[in-house]
């Protein structure tokens, strides 16, 4: 063999220049890439670099402002920013520690402790939501590690009242409930773009001027609601509702001629700041428009107007009452209080059940179904958007004997709070149904107004001026005065209303449950010219306390009253200064 | 026969000559790149350092020249244990995550660097020229090539700095001593059939070590392959069929999807440099890689990058072509000396550099999986440039120290026999003739 007789010297060269053969193959490889990537990768490489460089970066708009119908201010939006730290780019920790601890106010150790912590991590949030000066602060630190998000925050400056009405903001800043939900398309703006050349790190390099939109900030949304009645109404409720050691509450203040809703509250109630708290949804939702109730006596009024429209009744006629007792066919109807002969005027007043099973019988279930359709049960009143309930009236085929008789006294419907306020402001506004409002007006970004919603919408007549006059001057004022409602007086302002007490329903069994009680009612004053309709509804109070509408309810409208008569400046009826002359 | 130090021999200066060419492209693209985001210029400061790195460099190739290549390999092994132990406090660090005072801190979740006062060390780096020396000298020995017992010595001995090295981890130093060891190997006179089965252990490692290996790691294997952009659409399509990828389906969908954003993103920005350059390139300091900081490392890993965008392919050409007449040279000195340990150095050295390079330039036109390998004399990087400087002047001192002989001594047995019959420059044919003739 050739090579083994060769020197090892030669033996060597020869095995050195297949080496140098390889290398020069590989270099030529390496050469043919490059062609290759001069040529044919070209366009597809640009292509992809062209799209990583060029980034569209969003510049936010603020979300406008929510004010009260006086202008106050009852949710705003903020920009904060969070300090982070990316820990790979942090080579002295406890000298970073310190900067970032004298700018943030976050104490050293915690500061090593969360870098330490997640070393492998690139994003650490050391600090979240600083001030402006805070952030101008890190900002100047010029430190490549430490960095700054934008995000916007609400606040909500009263706190938990109003929660319900405001609804909530999500963490993406669009409203999820309530008037941020419903307004969310005109408070939130349009964001602008900026496009940008970005280097590696995703970070603006260079401005691409011409293409820049500039950010449309939010419009602002003024509310009917009127922050200090707001915080009567929900001083009253909760204090009503817990005396009675109550379950929950409702309290509704609305404006009879311009159906303006003045206040709404639910107790108890939350922080719309921290909605994602251990609050449940059931104490979250606005249960005013979403939870409808089987209404009880204070249903009566209503009925009643319905009756003398049709004649069915006139004010001076007097019903037998039976005393107390009265079968209605098999079924067996009880008064409270046992009472003979009494017009329409006693009825109500001693809220009898048998009279006005009796009328209803007058009226026929199709008398009754028109009357309650007129007053607007069954159809939404159109301030709380896609979550507000419409009741519950089953159409006329579905009636039958018993509904004849329950329906007078307010069972077989059931209704919303604001539908029974609205339905008692149309009986005090002379019989005309007007359609609630929540919302003033939308104002631009700059203030300007740029959509005004009328007050005052008139839905439909629902009852004659006579009806409506002799309903609430003379019947309701009785109620007050003389009936079951007489907690509700309120200093020197008359007050007129009606009381209900109703049986609730325990949902999983299906039966009227012993002692769960719905205590409300319903007034308005002054008698004069009434200027509030006040609705209180207080669920499920502590019955061996007491449990009737006039009991629980009354007073927290009483005072609801008082109190807000006197903020609004209203002349009572009959001053006690004129009174003592 | 001693020279000057001064006094290069023909190939010695057109290795010097090219040498100064590559220093001078590498320190005019680090000249004009930014690598601070901050608007202040920094990549004169770079550059200045980049010069000071050179000056060091060239004194301490004089060094090793004065001293020369035989001097050294009486402390071959030495030294090779003395670059070991460097690398001992880095596994220290890594294992007991601690950075001895700031001695060891990782950088990018790597523990590579010493910090020295004013400098950093990588000691892998001198590691690799140790290894060559060891190697050398131990392959000068006949029975240590052709026989796969002393064979196994030289693997086994490779695994060491291998396994630190990987611990650290920095796994393109570690894949550069196999290509070394097996040229070196080729060139002593090894058995071929002895190659073929090293690398065929070694093929039948590679799956296992892909399952050992981590999944950033994983993640850049993978994106070579994903350049195919019909490739990224098969595995979007039906994940599933690619488990190798990724054990969840979802992570290599993943994976395709974002892969010129994430895994794929320095590729095909380095890709894109070069290709944009054209023939002739945009020109000296001009173009947006050069300008902006789209590229990440490039004025150290990815700077030939830079050179096709400045420079174009031609640029490129000429860098290839340098390390191609570098190449050519080192091949010439072995080729021209006698000394069997000065040779196999020599072969080393051109293996070590060339490797080097072919796998840097790899990486950056994507036929390789990105580690942090530099472009020898080109990159911005101090313990690279130092260590290439001492192999040049090793490669440069054996052209200048020819052993004085008599006779053709193309390899030598042990020290002990060195006085034996010139007869035993013969094969091992020719030995064992021998052998049997003097009984």
């Amino acid at each position: 063999m050739a090579f083994l007789a060769a020197s090892v010297d030669q033996w060597q060269r020869r095995r050195g220049a297949a080496v140098l053969v390889g290398i020069v193959l590989v270099l030529g490889l390496l050469g043919g890439r490059l062609i290759q990537i001069n040529t044919t990768l070209r366009r597809g490489l640009t292509a992809i670099a062209a799209r990583q460089q060029k980034g569209i970066s969003t510049l936010p708009a603020r979300r406008g402002m929510i004010f009260d119908a006086r202008g106050r201010v009852v949710a705003l939006s903020r920009q904060v920013s969070d300090v982070f730290v990316d820990p790979s780019l942090v080579e002295d920790v406890g000298a970073l520690a310190a900067e970032v601890a004298a700018r943030t106010n976050v104490p050293v150790a915690d500061i090593i402790k969360k870098i330490e912590g997640k070393r492998g991590s690139r994003f650490v949030v050391i600090a979240s939501g600083v001030d402006e000066i805070c952030a101008e602060a890190i900002r100047a630190m010029r430190h490549r590690a430490v960095g700054l998000t934008n995000r916007a925050v609400r606040d909500y400056p009263l706190g938990r009242s109003m929660a319900h009405a405001l609804g909530w903001v999500g963490r993406d800043g669009h409203g999820l409930e309530g008037v941020e939900l419903a307004y969310d398309g005109h408070m939130s703006g349009e964001a602008g773009r900026r496009a940008t050349i970005r280097d590696v790190r995703r970070r603006a390099m260079r401005q691409l001027g011409s293409s820049t939109v500039p950010p449309a900030d939010g419009g602002h949304v003024v509310l009917t609601l009127d922050a200090e009645i707001q915080r009567i109404t929900e001083d009253a409720l909760a204090d009503g509702a817990g005396a009675y050691e109550a379950q929950s509450g409702v309290a509704v203040v609305l404006s009879p001629n311009d159906g303006d809703v003045l206040a709404m509250a639910c107790w108890p109630t939350f922080d719309p700041g921290e909605p994602a708290t251990k609050e449940s949804l059931a104490i979250r939702r606005n249960r005013l428009l979403t939870d409808p109730v089987e209404p009880g006596s204070t249903f009566k009024p209503i009925v009643g107007c319905g009756a003398l429209d049709g004649a069915f009744i006139s004010p001076s006629e007097k019903i037998d009452c039976h005393q107390g007792v009265h079968y209605f066919g098999s079924r067996r109807v009880k008064d409270t209080k046992p009472n003979g002969l009494m017009d329409l005027k006693g009825i109500i007043a001693r809220s009898s059940n048998i009279g006005m099973a009796l009328i209803g019988q007058r009226m026929g279930n199709e008398g009754l179904h028109e009357t309650i359709r007129r007053f607007g049960f069954g159809e939404r009143t159109g301030v709380g958007g896609r979550a507000e309930s419409a009741g519950v009236v089953y159409p006329l085929r579905r009636w039958d004997s018993y509904s004849t008789v329950s329906i007078p006294f307010g069972y077989e419907v059931l209704v919303t709070p604001l539908q029974l306020a609205r339905a008692f402001a149309a009986i005090v506004n002379d019989g005309i149904l007007v359609k609630p409002r929540l919302v003033k007006a939308l104002l631009s970004a700059d203030g300007e107004v740029v959509e005004s919603i009328a007050g005052g919408e008139v839905v439909r007549r629902v009852t004659s001026s006579a009806s409506a006059a002799y309903m609430s001057k003379e019947v309701l004022v009785a109620v007050v005065e003389e009936g079951g409602g007489r907690r509700a007086k309120a200093g020197p302002y008359r007050v007129l209303g009606k009381t209900g007490t109703a049986k609730l329903v325990d949902g999983a069994c299906g039966v009227y449950e012993p002692d769960a009680y719905l205590s409300l009612f319903v007034g308005a004053a002054p008698v004069s010219t009434p200027r509030l309709v006040v609705l209180v509804m207080i669920r499920r109070p502590n019955a061996s306390k007491g449990y009737y509408g006039g009991t629980v309810s009354a007073p927290v409208v009483g005072r609801i009253v008082a109190e807000s008569l006197a903020y609004l400046e209203v002349i009572p009826d009959d001053p006690p200064a004129m009174a003592g002359l | 026969m001693r020279r000057p130090v001064w006094h290069l021999t023909p190939p010695g200066w057109v290795i010097a000559s090219v040498t100064g060419v590559l220093l001078t492209l590498g320190i005019a693209c680090i000249y004009v790149t930014n690598t601070h985001y901050s608007a202040s210029h920094d990549g004169t400061a770079n550059a200045a350092r980049q010069g000071i790195r050179v000056v060091v460099g060239l004194l301490a190739a004089i060094v090793v020249m004065r001293v020369g290549y035989q001097r050294i390999a009486d402390f071959a092994y030495a030294l090779f244990v003395a670059a070991l132990l460097l690398l001992v406090p880095l596994l220290l660090a890594r294992v007991l995550k601690t950075s001895f005072g700031g001695l060891t801190a990782p950088r990018n979740g790597a523990y590579r660097w010493l910090h020295l006062p004013g400098f950093l060390l990588q000691p892998s780096e001198f590691m690799k020229l140790a290894y060559v020396v060891a190697l050398a000298w131990y392959l000068r020995y006949r029975k240590n090539y052709r026989r796969l017992g002393g064979l196994m010595i030289p693997v086994v001995l490779s695994s060491i700095p291998l396994g630190l090295i990987l611990l650290e981890p920095d796994l393109g130093t570690a894949l550069l001593l196999m290509p070394v060891l097996f040229a070196m190997l080729f060139v002593a006179g090894a058995k071929l059939g002895h190659l073929v089965l090293i690398v065929l252990i070694g093929a039948g490692a590679a799956p296992l070590a892909w399952g050992q290996i981590r999944g950033y790691q994983r993640a850049r294997v993978t994106a070579v392959f994903l350049q195919s952009e019909r490739f990224r659409q098969a595995v979007i399509d039906q994940p599933e069929r690619f488990t190798f990828l990724s054990d969840d389906p979802r992570q290599a969908k993943r994976q395709a999807i974002e892969w010129a954003a994430s895994s794929g993103y320095q590729l095909v920005h380095s890709k894109n440099a070069i290709g944009s350059g054209g023939v002739l390139g945009q020109g000296w300091g001009a173009g947006v890689y050069v300008r902006s900081s789209l590229l990440p490392d490039r004025h150290n890993d990815f700077i030939f990058a830079l050179i096709g965008h400045q420079w174009g392919f031609f640029g490129c050409l000429v860098v290839l072509a340098c390390y191609a007449v570098l190449v050519l040279a080192g091949v010439r000195i072995a080729s021209a000396t006698t000394d069997p340990f000065g040779r196999l150095l020599a072969v080393g050295i051109v293996a070590l550099i060339v490797t080097q390079v072919v796998i840097n330039v790899s990486i950056t036109v994507g036929l390789l999986p990105i580690t942090g390998t530099t472009l020898p004399f080109v990159s911005y990087g101090g313990s690279s440039l130092l260590a290439s400087f001492m192999g040049l002047a090793l490669l440069i001192s054996v052209s200048q120290n020819r052993p004085f002989l008599l006779a053709t001594r193309p390899f030598e047995f042990h020290r002990g026999n060195r006085l034996r019959s010139p007869l035993v420059d013969l094969d091992e044919v020719r030995v064992s003739e021998v052998d049997e003739h003097v009984k």
